[in-house]
């Protein structure tokens, strides 16, 4: 009996459910369509800002790591960059490394 | 709701403009799937927070949107998003304890009596019973908490497998299963606790 009447509940329980999201879900209008674009460009703009702020210092400091590392291999005298570096410094008119690329 | 393969392939395209950068192409979306996102969201959460959770889910999806891999169709993913977020919705109210929690009336307690003297589901097509009938279903899940109420809502009531459930609130298969019969025991625990007298 008591399983009976809680089959029966439950039974009535779902059937509500399903009638309550059939006929009571509200519909989205103009103005809930410029709240959520207005959040996605947010977001967006967001996203951008934190890229730009990343992007300068990360460029800075590639920069300086690669002139460090320029800088040793011309002055210690060794490794492959030297020559190259050779060419450009003891090269002030540009001719010799202009050949390089000819 | 468009999702045949054409469409398939359009809706990728369009996707792969948005994450491009074509921020604005993000409605074209928004507009598409809006009445079902809202659709979906109405089942599980309280119509007045229908419009702000739905709002919460296209943001979730268009931050998400690189990591969609067109395994699935589009809405599938839209649906879980939607259903991760009511879980959110549940998780939040149930920590500041905002729902209050009323006792059965009179009212209630005729409902109860009339549908278990009632032997077809006929009765549902009156509206004063529809609406008191949703009553009961807030009463009921009015205590649970918030992982039981979204597991009653998708397996006994939407009727979801647990496999589907559990996969739409990225916990495991067994995990789903024990909790969805403890909640339903709880369920059912409450719901005889509180019929009166005579009704059994």
């Amino acid at each position: 009996m008591k399983k009976n009447v809680i089959e029966k509940i439950e039974k009535a329980l779902r059937e509500a459910h399903r009638l309550a999201s059939q006929y009571t879900a509200p519909m989205p209008d103009d103005k809930w369509y410029n709240a959520v674009m207005t959040r996605v460009r947010a977001v967006h703009d967001a996203k951008a800002d934190a890229l730009q702020r990343f992007i300068w210092p990360f460029a800075a400091a590639s920069a300086a790591c690669a002139l460090t590392a320029a800088l040793y291999a011309v002055f210690s005298g060794s490794g492959s960059g030297y020559s190259v570096f050779g060419v450009f410094i003891d090269d002030p008119s540009g001719i010799s490394a202009l050949q390089l690329f000819l | 709701m468009p999702d045949t393969h054409s469409d398939d392939s359009a809706l990728q395209e369009l996707i792969g403009r948005i994450i491009a950068g074509d921020t604005d192409e993000f409605e074209v979306i928004v507009r598409r799937y809006s009445a079902y996102v809202f659709k979906i969201a109405a089942s599980y959460i309280p119509q007045e927070a229908v419009s702000e959770a739905a709002q919460e889910v296209f943001v979730s999806a268009f931050e998400g949107l690189a990591s969609f891999n067109g395994k699935s169709q589009f809405k599938y993913w839209l649906r879980t998003i939607t259903v991760r977020t009511c879980y959110d919705f549940w998780r939040t109210h149930y920590k500041s304890r905002e729902l209050p929690v009323s006792s059965l009336g009179e009212v209630q307690q005729g409902w109860f009596q009339r549908v278990i003297n009632e032997d077809s589901m006929g009765l549902f097509r009156d509206s004063e019973m529809q609406r008191d009938t949703v009553e009961i279903l807030n009463w009921a899940m009015a205590g649970l908490a918030p992982i039981e109420r979204m597991l009653i809502t998708l397996v006994y009531l939407e009727g979801y497998s647990v496999k589907e459930a559990a996969q739409m609130l990225n916990l495991s298969t067994i995990n789903v299963k024990v909790k969805a019969l403890r909640a339903k025991a709880k369920l059912r625990k409450k719901i005889l606790n509180n019929l009166k007298e005579g009704v059994l």
